[in-house]
């Protein structure tokens, strides 16, 4: 039996053990696809594995590695990426069995930034069908468990991306962010999950949701993880000109662990309000640890974002509709039922909304920038509730029924509409044992600071250490 | 026509899909909220906010080069 030690631990250590030639690539591959073997049955974590792929590249990584030729952090790290993103010559369906037969021509950017970082790509993960949800609940191919509770859902839409980055099926891996896809499976499976800002990472083969709300991103086991994986993938792209060409700074080089005289800025309307309590005692909590590191902790108001609900949701329809016009009209019936109600609620709406929704984003985007000339950064809950069952599609909170595939991403969406990087990272867990996240919300290309600050908080706490027991 | 009259020939004759009455139930409800929450924004001051089609973001940061 391959070890599976090696399917554990944060990619800074694993990078040590490579380099120095103590651990194997070949090892670290074979232990993940033995694990993935293991358990992706019950799981469902993983669409589609390639271990011929893997091992082929986990050979060069040992033999480029033993040869001197280093590459970096992610050399010879085994790795997975959602199910939109293009991998040459290999399946991607998106969740959806419309597109089970399709094979991606060209890679995606972010895929091509990984190989040549050296990384091992394992395979394509299980989500959202075409993203459009913030549960991962696919009755097509069946929704992938929360690694803490098999019972409830792993957020999504990147849902197979918190899986496996939670339960050691890939030490990292990559998920998209619409509307709180990256954010929400990060907190709901007790990971880390970074959405950079709009144009810091390329689009180019990514299947679309929404084009101007789209964020690649990765999810990891720590911050740190996050910075070397952002690293890898960030930077201008010639296939994707919403890509800026703004130089790409050394995101681990300012994890100094030291965040005096930082501030941050706390919107506690609507954020705190029709919240699971234990939810926000645990922000709560983090936020007088940031305040004992040297964070200065002040309220901010935030009055704009009651009306995010309505403008985002009528951007995403809208965008999500145009991106699938034709497959609705040939095949609406192989939707799911979710998927296809959202559809077809974008072709209801007039140009005139969109563009009225549009307007709303530009003074969104204002009083965002506002409220982050005072402060360094924003912290709020990620989500407002832990991880709801799959059979409960409302839970009650605060007296009040909420419908979960509306309110998931109540906290995460309005940052799409912003652009701002944003990174959920665990700060604790509820009485059933289940994670909570804390989101850190930064200026436009500012995601040094959101990762500095999240690296301080997860050093000075003990949540990023506890790993989830898995049943066979 | 009515609105929920108006929503079945969009969604069935303009966008040529087929829902379940479980579903076009859905559908009216969300509908009625959206429409709701977009009629809210006109309570806002719109007159100066240009549609944010694409992001805010300075010159400096090289965005459609």
């Amino acid at each position: 039996m391959a070890n599976e030690e090696l399917t554990r631990g944060t990619i800074t250590d694993m990078a040590a053990r490579l380099r120095s030639g103590e651990v194997s690539p070949v090892d670290v591959t074979a232990a993940h696809l033995a694990r993935i073997e293991r358990l992706n049955g019950s799981m469902k974590a993983y669409l589609t594995v390639l271990p011929e792929r893997a091992m082929a590249a986990a050979r060069r990584a040992e033999a480029e590695i033993r040869g001197g030729q280093y590459r970096g952090p992610l050399h010879g790290v085994p790795l997975a990426v959602k199910d939109l993103f293009a991998i040459k010559g290999e399946r991607m369906t998106c969740g959806s069995t419309i597109l089970a037969e399709h094979v991606a021509g060209q890679h995606a950017t972010v895929n091509q930034r990984l190989e040549d970082a050296g990384a091992v790509l394992l395979g394509t993960l299980n989500m959202h069908e075409f993203a459009w949800g913030g549960t991962s609940i696919n009755q097509h191919y069946g929704t992938p468990r929360n690694p803490w509770d098999g019972e409830r859902i792993p957020g999504g839409s990147s849902g197979g991306s918190g899986v496996a980055t939670g339960a050691g099926l890939a030490m990292a891996t990559l998920g998209s962010d619409t509307g709180g896809s990256i954010r929400i499976p990060a907190s709901l499976s007790g990971v880390v999950g970074i959405k950079p800002t709009y144009g810091r990472v390329s689009r180019y083969g990514v299947y679309p949701l929404c084009w101007s709300l789209d964020h690649p991103g990765p999810l990891t086991r720590s911050v740190t993880d996050a910075a070397l994986m952002l690293q890898a993938i960030a930077g201008y792209d010639p296939n994707d000109p919403t890509t800026s060409r703004l130089p790409v700074p050394d995101y681990a080089q300012q994890l100094t662990g030291d965040v005096r005289g930082l501030r941050v800025g706390v919107p506690r309307a609507l954020f705190f309000d029709q919240i699971d309590p234990q939810v926000a005692a645990a922000v709560e909590a983090a936020v007088s640890e940031l305040s004992s590191l040297g964070v200065a902790c002040v309220d901010v108001d935030l009055p704009l974002m009651r009306h995010v609900p309505a403008a985002s949701l009528t951007l995403m329809v809208v965008e999500a509709y145009a991106v699938h016009e034709t497959l609705l009209r040939t095949h609406s019936q192989a939707y799911g039922s979710d998927v296809r109600v959202r559809l077809a609620l974008g072709a209801t709406v007039t140009a005139a909304q969109y563009l009225k929704a549009q307007r709303f984003r530009s003074l969104l985007i204002r009083e965002v920038s506002e409220a982050l000339q005072s402060v360094d950064a924003l912290v709020t809950p990620t989500t407002l509730m832990t991880a709801a069952r799959v059979d409960e599609p409302v839970v009650r909170i605060g007296g009040e029924d909420l419908v979960v595939a509306a309110n998931v991403a109540r906290f995460t969406r309005a940052f799409n509409m912003t652009g701002s990087p944003a990174l959920s990272l665990p700060c604790g867990f509820d009485d059933r044992g289940l994670p909570i996240g804390l989101q850190l919300v930064g200026r436009p290309f500012d995601e040094g600071t959101v990762l500095r600050l999240g690296h301080a908080y997860e050093q000075n706490t003990p949540w990023h250490q506890r790993v989830p027991v898995l049943a066979d | 026509m009515t609105h929920k009259e108006t929503l079945r020939h969009l969604v069935t004759e303009m966008a040529g899909a087929t829902l379940s009455e479980a579903e076009w139930a859905q559908v009216e409800a969300q509908s009625e909220a959206l429409q709701a929450g977009l009629q809210a924004l006109d309570a806002l001051d719109l007159s100066a906010a240009e549609p944010a089609v694409e992001f805010g973001f300075s010159e400096e940061d090289g965005h459609g080069e």
